[in-house]
This record gives structure tokens, sequence and C-alpha cells, in this order.
């Protein structure tokens, strides 16, 4: 450096100094600030600092350790979720964006996933999970009810943003409604009846799920279908639980995001989730209650209902009868209410149940199976095809 | 590893230049050279043969050709050898396989492709162009051979302008390689880290966000679980919004990406040749290519198109040279038909601008900047007609064939501000901003910071995205 810059000459370069300080500073942060296991935010876990072992002699192990080594850096910066937000703060105040982190920012706080169509994968999965439900509904005629939930946005498509080229889920709905009253099957289309009721609050603003009272409109209008009387919300106790962020905010992450509120109905009836390691109905399980309270503490307070998506559940009702729910979670905050109507409802999720069913529905004698998918889901599962092979 | 990536910023960045300044004098040139290669290596380890190859290559034939100075036949040998070796490997695993498959197509031969090849060394024809002009410059004596091999390596890798330019020659930097002590000075530094920051702010806050509106009708490519319009879905007038964005996108990319190498060489203590200037105020498409990525022009300008003659073996003569010229910049952008086609339009437009059209709009004011804008995003249309998710028909039967579709009233809303902050940052006024802000210390360092700031929350935010003349 020149030999006139004396010391104290440093500070007539501000921005070097700046520049310095800001990637040292991260630099020194980054190793000193302990590295996180999981993201709770992003509800992943985080990669760790890569071992260097005696594979990074060769060309494969050395580029290995190389993308493992890039991808800790981008996990472990300190400061994450500060960042991720502050991104998406600029985005929508300052570039005035009404989406983020791929999530449509609508009126009313309402948020939306970006579904501008079907995606390679789902143009196969689609025709395919239709396939599973209608071959379901053949095998067993009359007691097949298929319920495919449509997003917020056919609800509401006030709320999403103007012009925005959403799928048109009603269309694939139709699709689905005639293949299953084809194959035999009912579908129950809840489009009116949530629709119906659009100025309460059936849809959560900041997670993909439908509320707890959206889950009851259509849990209603199945007993309608089935001549059965419905759970009656006034004489249960309702639990109430603020500031729910929820799926669609832990990605679009905006400042300004309304929390939502979670709702279940206290209930004491008994749950058991199997471990299932073969068709049919499993001997062993683990009895609990029907809500996991552990998750309110947590992010993904959705959680709660069901202990999450489980293999092969039983929850054992106050009525009569026996039930199948097949389904993705969307059901878990519906089944609750199907205890004021059977005796027994099995729960399976075929995304955690590896095997067919036909083997679990000769073990049991069900009265109605009920398969109940979020559209968004319908289209994507890759799993729901196991509803449809024989076995 | 892309610039901006956290990798790059937070930690190699750091460790390098800290390494580079702590280093004694005659030692920096080692320092540069070793960083360098594990930046290059960062990638893919298995082309670290394919440097030292080119490295060795273009290091022997110098010496070689300056030793033998007074053979004339010698000395034509050399070159040929260095230009055959680097060539040959750019040739190789850039080429190769597309002349195979053309061959297969045209002539119904059934070559196998060569495996193993489908990823590019990283930045090889930058590279490959920097290592020629250093040999073709000793042949001609226009610049002693280099004797020091470290010297010479921390050349050619050096990591600021190794995977997307500037190209830069070596006699723009062959006497600061030379100079060891004072070779950067405080001020030299602080102008390097503002323009650094200005291109990572260009990258990630421009490029990326705009270049989200082109995927939003097209898709991601290499992740096929991200929803889009699709291109046949679209309406005329989406398709060219997007391919607008696209041209923004392209732009600020590049450009941001040669501002961050020109920073981080200067605050090395070198001086790299400016890359943009301003490309999309241009009246004409002559001015054009004087405006983008003026370093590839210049060199084909010095190495090819003066030496084949240039404009002084009359007009006929001159327009053969530009076909050359511009048949080559195709090539050089990448190994398919779309880039030949891209060259040769724009070898038609230079011509006719040659020819009599330069005329009439030097006396224009407004049209010949439409004119120009128009041909040059209609030109990406091109560039880009081979990607993933376009069709180049489709792409072409979109833009000048009105058809229904999804219309831009969405995107408009959600990219509407962007593009006009994207728009404004494509003209000088931007510039003249800058100059406002950097006349009062507070104002200066106030907008580096806050441009550093938000460009790491983005580097963070989001998903990083690899630069876009990766593979080229």
């Amino acid at each position: 450096m020149e030999r006139d810059e004396k010391r104290g000459g440093l500070l007539r370069y501000p921005v070097l100094i700046l520049f310095s300080v800001f990637f040292v500073g991260v630099f020194v942060l980054d190793c000193l600030t302990p590295d996180r296991e999981i993201s709770e935010l992003e509800n992943t876990t985080l990669t760790q600092r890569p071992a260097i072992t005696a594979q990074i002699l060769t060309a494969k192990g050395l580029n290995n350790f190389f993308s493992s080594y890039t991808q800790y850096t981008k996990d472990q910066i300190p400061g994450r979720d500060g960042w991720i937000s502050l991104q998406s703060f600029v985005e929508t105040a300052l570039f005035q964006k009404t989406q983020s982190g791929g999530v449509l920012l609508g009126s009313e706080g309402q948020m939306f996933n970006r579904t501008f169509g079907l995606v390679s994968s789902e143009e196969k999965t689609f025709p395919r999970n239709v396939a599973a439900v209608t071959s379901l509904s053949a095998r067993y005629p009359g007691k097949v009810y298929a319920m495919v939930v449509p997003a917020a946005s056919v609800i509401y498509p006030e709320r999403v943003p103007a012009a925005a080229p959403i799928l048109d889920e009603t269309v694939y709905l139709n699709q689905i409604q005639t293949a299953v009253e084809e194959s035999g099957g009912t579908f129950v289309s809840v489009e009116q009846t949530l629709a119906d009721h659009k100025d309460e609050y059936i849809y959560y603003r900041t997670d993909h799920h439908w509320t707890t009272l959206g889950a009851y409109y259509a849990y209603s209008q199945l007993c309608d279908l089935l001549g059965l009387t419905p759970f009656d919300l006034d004489s249960h106790q309702a639990v109430e639980i603020p500031d729910f962020y929820g799926t669609f905010y832990s990605r679009a992450r905006t400042w300004n995001a309304r929390p939502d509120t979670l709702t279940y109905y206290d209930l004491d009836n008994p749950m058991t989730i199997y471990t299932v390691t073969g068709a049919g109905m499993p001997d062993a399980g683990e009895t609990t209650g029907l809500y996991d309270l552990a998750k309110l503490g947590v992010y993904d307070k959705y959680a709660v209902f069901l202990h999450g998506n489980n293999g092969l559940s039983q929850v054992e009702g106050d009525g009569e009868g026996r039930i199948l729910v097949i389904k993705d979670s969307y059901a878990n905050s519906l089944v609750p209410f199907l205890t004021a109507n059977y005796a027994e409802i099995d729960v399976v999720d075929l995304r955690n149940y590896n095997y067919g069913l036909d083997t679990l529905i000769a073990d049991n004698d069900y009265d109605q199976i009920l398969v109940l998918y979020s559209f968004d889901s319908f289209k994507s599962d890759p799993y729901l095809y196991r509803a449809g092979i024989e076995g | 590893m892309i610039f901006s990536s956290i990798i790059f910023l937070f930690h190699f960045l750091p460790f390098t230049l800290a390494a580079y300044y702590i280093a004694p004098a005659k030692a920096k040139n080692t320092v540069l050279f070793l960083c360098s290669l594990v930046f290059y290596c960062w990638g893919e380890v298995r082309f670290f043969p394919v440097m030292l190859a080119l490295i060795l290559i273009n290091y022997l034939c110098g010496l070689g050709i300056a030793w033998m100075d007074a053979r004339p036949a010698g000395r034509k040998i050399l070159l040929a050898a260095a230009l055959i070796g680097s060539l040959g490997m750019l040739f190789y695993f850039k080429y190769a396989n597309f002349v195979l498959n053309s061959a297969n197509a045209l002539l119904g031969t059934s070559f196998a492709p060569i495996e193993g090849i489908s990823v590019l060394p990283l930045g090889i024809s930058f590279y490959t162009f920097q290592t020629l002009s250093y040999t073709i410059d000793v042949y001609r004596r226009n610049v002693p051979a280099e004797k020091n091999i470290i010297d010479f390596g921390a050349y050619v890798v050096m990591f600021p302008q190794l995977i997307a330019g500037p190209i830069v020659k070596y006699r723009d930097v062959a006497a600061q390689l030379h100079v060891y002590k004072h070779r950067y000075s405080l001020a030299q530094i602080e102008e390097g880290m503002t323009i650094f920051t200005f291109g990572l702010a260009k990258k990630v806050l421009l490029a990326d966000a705009v270049g989200a509106l082109w995927t939003d009708i097209i898709g991601v490519a290499d992740d096929a679980s991200i929803t889009f319009v699709g291109l046949a879905n679209a309406s005329t007038a989406l398709v060219w919004l997007g391919i607008l964005a696209y041209s923004f996108q392209l732009y600020f990319d590049f450009s941001g990406y040669s501002m961050m190498a020109i920073g981080m060489g200067k605050m090395m203590g070198f001086e790299f040749p400016q890359n943009f200037n301003y490309p999309y105020i241009s009246a004409s498409i002559t001015e054009f290519w004087r405006r983008w990525h003026m370093t590839l022009s210049g060199w084909f300008r010095e190495y090819v198109y003066i030496p084949l003659g240039g404009n002084r073996k009359g007009l006929r003569r001159q327009i053969l040279n530009l076909f050359i010229v511009e048949l080559l910049t195709g090539i050089w952008h990448g190994a398919n038909w779309n880039f030949i086609c891209w060259g040769l339009y724009y070898f038609v437009l230079l011509a006719v601008e040659k020819l009599f059209l330069l005329n009439y709009l030097q006396k224009g004011k407004i049209w010949p900047h439409i004119y120009t804008l128009f041909f040059v995003v209609v030109g990406w249309a091109m560039f880009v007609g081979n990607d993933a998710g376009v069709q180049f028909g489709l792409l072409f039967r979109k833009l000048f064939i009105p058809s229904g579709g999804v219309s831009p009233v969405y995107f408009l809303r959600n990219y509407g501000v962007l593009l006009a902050v994207s728009a404004i940052c494509c003209t000088p006024l931007i510039g003249k901003v800058w100059d406002l802000l950097k006349r009062r210390n507070w104002s200066r360092v106030l907008t580096v910071a806050l441009l550093l700031v938000v460009s790491t929350a983005y580097v963070v935010g989001s998903t990083n995205s690899p630069f876009l003349y990766f593979n080229f």
C-alpha cells in the first residue's frame, strides 16, 4: 500500500471499512455461532459441516465434499431466518410484488399456492390417482365416498391477486366426479357447501389447509348423504389456539402476515397408532389421544391433529359401525367429528402405508370407505395409486 | 462456485483476499494462483488436468516462440501447436458432440456421442480466448514471453474473470503481474469494493428477480416441480413481456458478473477492461456491438477481423470478414444451431447497416433506438430458442402471430416496479444518480451498505440461481 497513507488514513476510505467489516463480520459470526440441526420454519433438517475423510483423495470424494460444504455454508449462514424475512420485505414492500416464495399474496391476508398448471409429473399422477379411486369404488360397490377439497382460490376467487393465471381446479374436480360416479362410487362435491359458508372462517390465511370449521361443513354434508346426525359443536368444548403461522407463511415470510387461529374440540376418544409391517390389520400399536398437544408449541401447529400423518391409526368413536378413511392431511381435522357417528374409525395415510388395502378391508368389514384429499395433493400424490392395487 | 453464493461471498472471498493482502509481495501471485485453482476445481475436480494442460501448452509455446526469435518457421509451428492445443480442447468439450449429432442428422451417419463431456469445464470459452491472446501477442512480438509459470498460471486461472469474463488480454495485466510492491492502493481497493457491490446487486436484485418472469412462462429447466404458465398457453402480449424480461435478465446477469470481476480485479490491484457500456441505449446494431460484451467483440476484431483484412480490402472482402466474425461469435456462444442462426442474424443486420442503413440511422432521433431494441430483443428470442421449455418455432409463432391465452396483466402487476427499475438501470440515468450519491460520504456509504445487506438477503433468501452464461 502507498507509503504516504499513514495510520488513520484508513478512515478516509469508509466504504472499504464497511465492506471489510461486513464480510469479515459475517465470516467470523459464521465460525462463532453454533450450527443448527433443523430449521423449524423451513421444516427441514440442515446440512452439517462435512467431515474431512480419506475420501477427498479421490476426484468423486472431493467433488462430494465440495458440494456438501457449499450446502453447509448455505444452510448455516448466521441469521438465515432474518435474511429470508428481509428479502420478503423488500420484495413485497419495495418491489410491490403480489407473490413471495412461491405463494400468491391475496387480499384479506389470504395466501394461495402458486399453481399455474399441472407440472409434468402431475400430468401422470393425476390420471393415475383418478384410476386408483375408481378401481377402489368398483371393487367395493356402494361403499366408497370420494371427497376432493378445492383450494381456497376456488372459494375466494376475489381474493386472488387480479388476473393471476391460477389453475382452474373445477375442471379437474368435475373429471374426478364423473369417473367416480361411473365406477359406482359417490363423489361428495363440497365446493358449493364451502362457497355457501365463505363469509365464515373456513380456510386458514397462512396455511394450505382448511380450518376445523371448514372441515365441519364438509363433514356435515357427508352426514347428510349418509343419513347421520352430525357432531354437535355447541355441546363440545372448543379450544382456540391463536398465533398460528402456517406453511404458506413459512414460504412467503411476509412481514405483515395475519396469523391464524387454530381450533380443536376437546375429545377424550383414544386413538391407536399402529406400526405397519405388512398388509392387513397389525397387532401392535400405541394408544394415545386424538391430539398431539406438544405440537401446539412448535411452528407447524396443524400437526396437533391425529399426531400427524401416520400410516394406520384407529380411533374409537362413540357411534356405531366402522369407517375407513383414506386421506391426506386435510382429513386430520375432520376425523375427530366422525367419533360422533362411528364406533371405529380407521385412518390410512398411503404416504406411510406401503401396501394394498384389500386385506385391511377384508379384516375389518367397513360400512363406508371415505377417500378424502385436497385437490392440491390429489393431483400430485405419488402414493394414492396404492388404493388401486388389489391385495 | 458462483459469485452470488454464500460459499463464495462469505468464505472464499474473505479468505482469499486476506491471504493475498497478508502474503509477502513476492508470494502474492502464488497465493492468487493457488486460490484460483481451488475456485476452479470447486465445481468439478475432474477438469483440473484440462486447466493444467492449457497452461503448460501456452506457457511452453510462448517460451519457444521467444527462443526461436530468428527462425520464422519454428515460430509458426509453435504458434500452430498452441492454437491447435487450445482450440482443440475447446472443440472437444464444447462442439464435438454437436458436430457428431449434426453429422448424424444431416448425413445419416451413426457416430456415438462422446461420453462424460455433457458438462463443460468451467469457463473454458473464456480462458481459452485469454490464453490465445497471450500466445498470439508473443508471436506478434507485442509482449515478451512470460518466464515465470506461476505468474502465467495466475493470469490464466485468475478467479475474478475465469468463468464469465471480461476476456482480459495478457498484455492488459502483464505489467501489473510483475509489480510486486505497491500493487494496489487503498483508493483502488475501495473503488473495487464499490463496483463489486453494484455488480452483486445487479445480479441478485435485478437479473435473478426479473428472470423469474420468464421462468414463470417457460418453467425452471432443472426443477420440474415448479409450476409455470407454459409457452403454448401464453398470449402474444405475455410472450413479448417475457422475452423483454429475459433481455433484462441476460444483460444484468452478464454485466453484473463483469462488474463483480472488475471490482475484485481492482481489489487485487488489476485493471480489467470494461465489458458493457449501456448496450440497450444504442441507436444502431453496429453501436450495440460496440457496447455489448466489448471484450469479446474486441478479441474477434483484433485476432480475426483485422488479420483478415478488416475494411482495408474493399467492400466485398469486408462483408465476408463480417460474415466470418459473426458466424464465429454465434458459435462461441454455444454449440447449437440457434446460436449459429443468431450469429448470422447479426451478420445480416450489420451488413445492411454497413451498406446503407447507417446513414439513415444517424439522422434519426427516436426510431433508431426503437429499431435497435426491437432487433436485439428478437435476437434474444433466437438466443433462448433452444432452452428447455422453449420450442423455437412455437416461440416465434407466438411472437409474430397474435394469439390469445394467459394475459400479461398479472405479470405486469407483480413485476411492474421491478421492470421499471430495470429499465432505468439500463440507461445512464442510474450512473447520474450514483454521481449525486457519491458526492457526500454518508450517502455513498449508506448506498453501498444498503445494497450489500439487501443483496445478501436475496442471496440467502432465494435458492441460488446458477449463472446464465455458465454453458458458454
